[in-house]
């Protein structure tokens, strides 16, 4: 009986998770739709035809998205281990307030920093360029990530890295072979999450990209805001799917890259 | 050698972000004060509006947070009666349907929530087919309502996952270390998980509800396309005078959202003073 | 002990960077400029060869996307060497901040080199000094086809451009309806005062400041208190307030009677025609006499779909083309605005398949072949005709009456 009972509420959940996504796909897949039919009068691909090949726009954006994207997450994780790390040590006054101030972009409207941040990249000469978006990217994404990277290094026991020190292995192979595996899945979660917050920034690509910058986002808010909303949704699910592709494509090279040191022959074994 | 290095590295990307988020907040504060000075603040604080979407903002964010709080430990704890009965990788492939909305920006929430609730919209169209209503004014209305209800909805299709998302691992990993223990000593699939699972999650429930909180509480996007006209959100209010209103009355919107701002942070300070102070009873 | 010292140094040190970094910064580019006061066209045109041109535009409307992306863009490569490209945008007036904020660090390498613009952006835009200048006088195409006397082309909400902005296209207010449940649409504001009383909640507007709503607010201020001449003059506030009362009242005795009883508006012109597709509502709004036509075509309209303008007349406005002071890619920008203005351009872009935006040149000055085509487009069904049109356009009150009736509409009607 509870058996029953907890799968049925399970399923309703799912219902309620997946009936926006359905109908999105629905939506784009059709013509007109209008009062009261249940489907729409017909179904149509000319919308997807429109957005992958007869507009060389979704392309440019795909690119952008994903090199500013990538790169955010190369360097937000590159950032987020040491300062992880850091915030686990001894606590002190000084590290609580500090991760506090890593958390506000969470909470913090983008509105209220982009406005600041575009005088001071304006100074830098970094609005309108990639770098300068990708720098503008991190500042939603590193607490994200620092915050994955704590909770990874809290959990980490030190009682393995006295193992290998016992055990005579040097600092790097303790790092390879002890922390970095351990380190997988929080980095791969870091890794996962600023990606997707990178690729869903709007305001602040068109701010400091000064709109020279064309993401999937900045494409796809025209649209759903008042424009074409077949083609939105289409955007729509084409960003999803991306952003799927690309977590699956960066979980398999991280899995790739981080087992490779301990299929190899170890001395710790 | 790598020590230092790894120091280095700290040390530029603190320095690097407190540059970034301190400079951001402190120049919005001072864009606040340009063309006007402290009479923006003043006029803010003289009118009604201000504060009557200052109370809508507050109210949205305390419901989205509570619903979010209940519906999501209802949904980890069925989550994880599931996980005793099946193989855990049936489970993972649930879970990651469940938190499949994290993939699709706020907007296309908003969009998908309009068409469904309207009352033109799909939901309504099948209360017209089932012969519920006779016609679509008939449909209770669910967006740009008095209660915000379809703008709830929206957070909740939102944040629901995204709490899922921070709790799952930690169900994994109990159930991995723990669960042993709990067979050991005899303990019910109910007990265990409220005398074991459920406080390891205490820490991830708290953050987790904290940035939902203060995501509903300042989020543009929904309130703007699913609410009424008055009273706008504070964000809504702000970004609407800082983009659509005379380049004069800028210096109110921006005051407007630096008093956001500051109402997070200061929300924030509470939290974490309390978090704090739990943490420290439990030992 | 010794890292918070490390730590401090690095702080502090940073912390002097970034304020040095606060001293504007003098780099000046050295840039082959053309005298552009003396250059001729051709000049101007040799200069632009092979150079980027950044055009700002809103782009939520896919039409409009296409025709630049697949007509303009390649004409302008094809044509003149130029590498056109769209940056598509939600809202000028974001652009226009931009542009602000570079001139107050003295930027002098501007990201924009055409702007599409009109009304109140472009009111702030040359307020704020942040245009170039006189552009229409260097463009051949508007010394050969334009009328330089009309109005239209000088005036822009009752400001004088002075020629800091280029026609592009004509915008006119109509009223959309669907022919399923409306067959005699009104045609005055009374009529529509009757027919929503007796239609409750099929009708209703999008929440000023959205421009197709504020334009709805106009014409009703235009036709409760005597008509559009009165509000090209200068008025003061409380003439101003005082002469609108009679729209305020009307607005609220409708109130009851429309969408959700007038409590709260759809925030867009785009959510209306959504409720309007959806029918949810009768009636839509729209600022391009073509757009139903286009969106007939697209199939997101019923195409039981028409279009009306009230019988003393419907607002009618033009929208421009300018260049901000810092642009980099002038000569460009020149070039691809006067092309936007010859007559296969616009005739292009008249015909709803392409685009379907009203063209601003005097027909009298086309050639006979141009005017073949012209005469000649398909509107759509549901547009009316442009002689309809014509005889119905009245000019816009001033920018800064319009900021009012924006700000004091939602105290006015919806605080109640």
């Amino acid at each position: 009986m509870r058996k029953l009972s907890s799968q049925i509420i399970v399923v309703i959940f799912i219902g309620f998770i997946i009936i926006p996504i359905v109908f999105l796909a629905i939506w784009s897949l059709s013509t007109r739709w209008p009062w009261p039919l249940l489907y729409p009068e017909s179904i149509t691909i000319k919308w997807w035809n429109q957005v992958l090949f007869e507009s060389k726009g979704f392309y440019l954006g795909l690119k952008n998205t994903l090199i500013i994207g990538i790169s955010t997450a190369i360097v937000g994780v590159g950032l987020s281990i040491p300062i992880g790390k850091y915030l686990v040590q001894k606590k002190s006054y000084i590290k609580s307030i500090l991760e506090g101030v890593f958390f506000l972009p969470i909470i913090l409207s983008p509105l209220t920093i982009t406005l600041g941040l575009y005088q001071t990249f304006s100074k830098w000469n970094l609005t309108g360029s990639m770098i300068g978006v990708i720098i503008a990217h991190l500042i939603p994404c590193l607490p994200y990530g620092i915050r994955i990277m704590k909770i990874s290094f809290e959990h980490f026991n030190e009682k393995y890295l006295e193992q290998g020190k016992m055990l005579k292995a040097s600092k790097r192979q303790r790092q390879i072979y002890i922390i970095f595996p351990f380190l997988r899945p929080g980095i791969i979660a870091a890794f996962h999450l600023m990606l997707l917050i990178s690729m869903s920034q709007y305001i602040l690509t068109i701010f400091i990209g000064s709109g020279k910058i064309q993401t999937l986002a900045s494409q796809m808010y025209p649209y759903l805001n008042g424009g074409n909303m077949s083609i939105g949704g289409v955007y729509s699910l084409l960003f999803a799917l991306i952003a799927i592709l690309m977590l699956l494509i960066v979980e398999y090279i991280l899995k790739k890259y981080l087992d490779r040191p301990v299929k190899s022959k170890s001395n710790l074994k | 050698m790598s020590k230092i290095k790894e120091n280095k590295m700290t040390y530029i990307g603190t320095i690097f972000m407190i540059v970034l988020i301190l400079s951001g907040i402190v120049k919005g504060f001072m864009e606040s004060l340009k063309r006007g000075g402290w009479n923006n603040y003043r006029n803010l604080f003289r009118g009604q509006e201000f504060y009557d979407s200052l109370f809508l903002s507050l109210k949205l964010g305390i419901i989205t947070t509570v619903l979010v709080g209940l519906l999501s430990l209802l949904l980890i704890y069925f989550l994880y009666m599931i996980s005793n009965k099946y193989p855990i990788k049936r489970v993972r492939i649930l879970k990651n349907i469940i938190i499949s909305p994290i993939l699709f920006p706020y907007i296309v929430a908003a969009f998908c929530m309009g068409m469904l609730l309207m009352q033109s919209g799909i939901l309504g169209r099948i209360a017209y087919r089932l012969g519920i209503i006779s016609q679509m004014s008939e449909f209770p209305q669910l967006v740009n309502d008095k209660y915000g209800i379809g703008i709830v909805i929206g957070y909740l299709w939102k944040t629901i996952p995204f709490m899922i998302l921070m709790l799952y691992p930690v169900l994994e990993k109990v159930k991995d270390k723990w669960y042993d223990l709990g067979n050991i000593y005899n303990a019910t699939e109910k007990q265990f998980f409220f005398y074991v699972v459920f406080p390891m999650m205490k820490n991830a429930i708290m953050t987790g509800l904290f940035i939902v909180f203060a995501y509903s509480f300042s989020a543009f996007e929904l309130p703007y396309f699913l609410g009424q006209t008055y009273p706008k959100t504070l964000s809504v209010y702000s970004y609407l005078r800082y983009a659509k209103g005379p380049f004069e009355e800028r210096g109110e919107a921006l005051a407007a959202n630096f008093i956001l701002t500051l109402i997070v942070i200061m929300i924030g300070t509470v939290a974490c003073y309390f978090y704090n102070k739990l943490k420290q009873r439990e030992g | 002990m010794k890292k918070k010292k490390v730590l401090i140094g690095i702080i502090a040190l940073v912390a002097m960077i970034s304020f040095s970094a606060c001293q504007s910064k003098s780099v000046k580019e050295e840039v082959e400029r053309l005298d552009l006061s003396t250059a001729t066209w051709e000049e101007i045109e040799n200069q632009a060869n092979g150079k980027d041109v950044a055009m700002y535009m809103w782009g939520g409307s896919e039409v409009v996307n296409h025709y630049m992306d697949d007509y303009v863009l390649p004409e302008v490569k094809d044509k003149y060497n130029i590498n056109l490209k769209r940056i598509p945008i939600t809202d000028i007036s974001d652009t226009i901040n931009q542009i602000l904020a570079e001139k107050e660090i003295q930027k002098e390498n501007g990201s924009a080199d055409i702007l599409w613009i009109n009304g109140e952006n472009f009111k702030n835009a040359k307020e704020n000094k942040l245009l170039w200048g006189n552009i229409v006088d260097k463009l051949p195409n508007y010394e050969n086809y334009f009328d330089k006397t009309a109005s239209s082309n000088t005036l822009d909400f009752g400001l004088e451009t002075e020629g800091y902005e280029a026609p592009w296209g004509q915008a006119q207010f109509v009223f959309t309806y669907n022919t399923k449940y409306i067959t005699n649409p009104p045609k005055s504001i009374e009529e529509l005062e009757a027919f929503v009383k007796e239609n409750p909640g099929k009708f209703t507007y999008p929440a000023p400041p959205d421009f197709t709503g504020s334009a709805f607010v106009r014409t009703v201020i235009y036709e409760t208190t005597g008509g559009y001449e009165d509000y090209l003059i200068d008025l003061t506030r409380e003439e101003f307030e005082s002469k609108i009362e009679a729209a305020w009242d009307y607005l609220k005795r409708i109130k009851p009677y429309l969408w959700r009883e007038g409590i709260t508006y759809p925030e867009s012109s785009g959510k209306l025609d959504q409720m309007y597709a959806n029918e949810e509502v009768w009636m839509t709004l729209s600022y391009n006499p073509l757009h139903s036509a286009a969106m007939i075509k697209s199939g997101q309209f019923p195409d039981t779909t028409k279009t009306f303008v009230l019988d003393s007349g419907s607002l009618t406005n033009t929208h421009f083309l300018s260049i901000p002071y810092n642009s980099k890619e002038r000569e460009g920008a020149l070039v691809v605005i006067n092309f936007l203005m010859s007559p296969q351009a616009q005739i292009r872009k008249m015909d709803p398949n392409h685009w379907g935006d009203q063209m601003v040149l005097d027909p009298s000055k086309i050639s006979d072949e141009d005017h073949k085509i012209y005469e000649n487009l398909d509107l759509g069904q549901s547009t009316l005709s442009l002689d309809v049109l014509k005889e119905h356009s009245i000019p816009e009150m001033k920018g800064r009456y319009i900021q009012y009736v924006e700000n004091k509409w939602t105290d006015n009607i919806v605080k109640d």
